[in-house]
């Protein structure tokens, strides 16, 4: 039986590459180009994903400037008193507050330029 | 520069003894001749299993893409012919899909037209072959047209290697079975 077996095994086989060598008159496809344009599309892989990471970038950075304009606008009145505070501040003896209070918003303000430059520096 | 296939048995580990050796780094020499080794029986395989040669080319091309992308990641020439195996089946069922789903919006379809067929060697011995379930055919050229052994097979299959055997015997049944009854000489068989 193991004999018939591996008889059967070795027709199985040879039919098998009888059958494969059917197809060798057929040209195949240049490897050169297949190797370009392979390396063409890594690059535009490369390129896309630096391109999505920007543009996570610019969508984080144009909504928190449009969630600090909008809060501003909600809560005008309060940051006015605030303002006004801040102004009565600078007339007392101590200016020590008023200095720590316009090194925040200065820094706040840096923050969001830096966070809105590749908008207003965009094409 | 690499000029035959004895000078890219230094570059890549041909024996697949050192699986956790270090990735290749394939330069466009040494994937000419890798691709001139493993391309004739792949794209071989893809055309019997579809039975159109411009198709075979596409789903070819698309593999070796693939595999140019991803292939840094492979160590030795049997994970990279297992890795370009499994991409084509995956390429062959994704085109399966593709047109099963074009036919079935399409105006022939509407109109009980029926499908233009793509396939270009309609010759007793191709027919034959793909009466074969895709894994039976699969597993059978790995292991009698590609050479490969058990866990080879396995790996490329994604079966376990100790189904192999069994599954092989119940494929070569199988075609024996399409080859009788399709009336191919018992010598041949």
């Amino acid at each position: 039986v193991k004999h018939r077996e591996d008889h059967s095994e070795e027709r199985i086989a040879a039919w098998m590459r009888s059958l494969a060598d059917q197809d060798r008159a057929n040209a195949l496809p240049d490897p050169d180009v297949l190797w370009m344009q392979a390396q063409i599309s890594t690059r535009e892989a490369a390129a896309e994903r630096a391109l999505s990471r920007r543009v996570v970038g610019e969508t984080a950075a144009t909504t928190l400037a449009a969630a600090v304009v909008a809060w501003a606008v909600f809560n005008w009145p309060k940051l006015q008193a605030l303002l006004v505070d801040i102004h009565s501040l600078s007339q007392t003896a101590n200016p020590w507050p008023l200095t720590i209070v316009s090194f925040v918003g200065a820094l706040l303000a840096a923050g969001l330029t830096f966070a809105i430059y590749p908008l207003l520096t965009r094409d | 520069m690499i000029r035959d296939a004895r000078q890219l048995d230094g570059v890549l580990d041909l024996s697949g003894a050192a699986a956790h050796a270090e990735p290749v780094r394939m330069d466009q020499a040494s994937f000419r001749i890798f691709y001139e080794k493993t391309a004739p029986s792949l794209r071989a395989y893809i055309h019997k299993s579809c039975g159109s040669i411009d198709l075979a080319d596409d789903i070819l091309q698309g593999a070796f893409l693939r595999f140019l992308r991803t292939a840094p990641q492979l160590t030795n020439e049997a994970a990279m012919r297992s890795y370009l195996y499994r991409t084509a089946d995956r390429l062959l069922i994704d085109d399966w899909r593709r047109r099963k789903r074009e036919q079935r919006w399409s105006l022939e379809m509407l109109f009980h037209k029926e499908p233009v067929s793509r396939r270009d060697d309609d010759d007793e011995m191709s027919q034959a072959f793909r009466q074969l379930k895709p894994q039976q055919r699969r597993l059978l050229w790995l292991a009698y047209v590609e050479g490969m052994d058990h866990r080879e097979v396995a790996a490329a299959a994604g079966v376990r290697e100790k189904s192999v055997r069994v599954l092989l015997f119940r494929a070569r049944k199988a075609l024996a079975a399409i080859l009788k009854r399709a009336g191919f000489r018992q010598e041949a068989v």
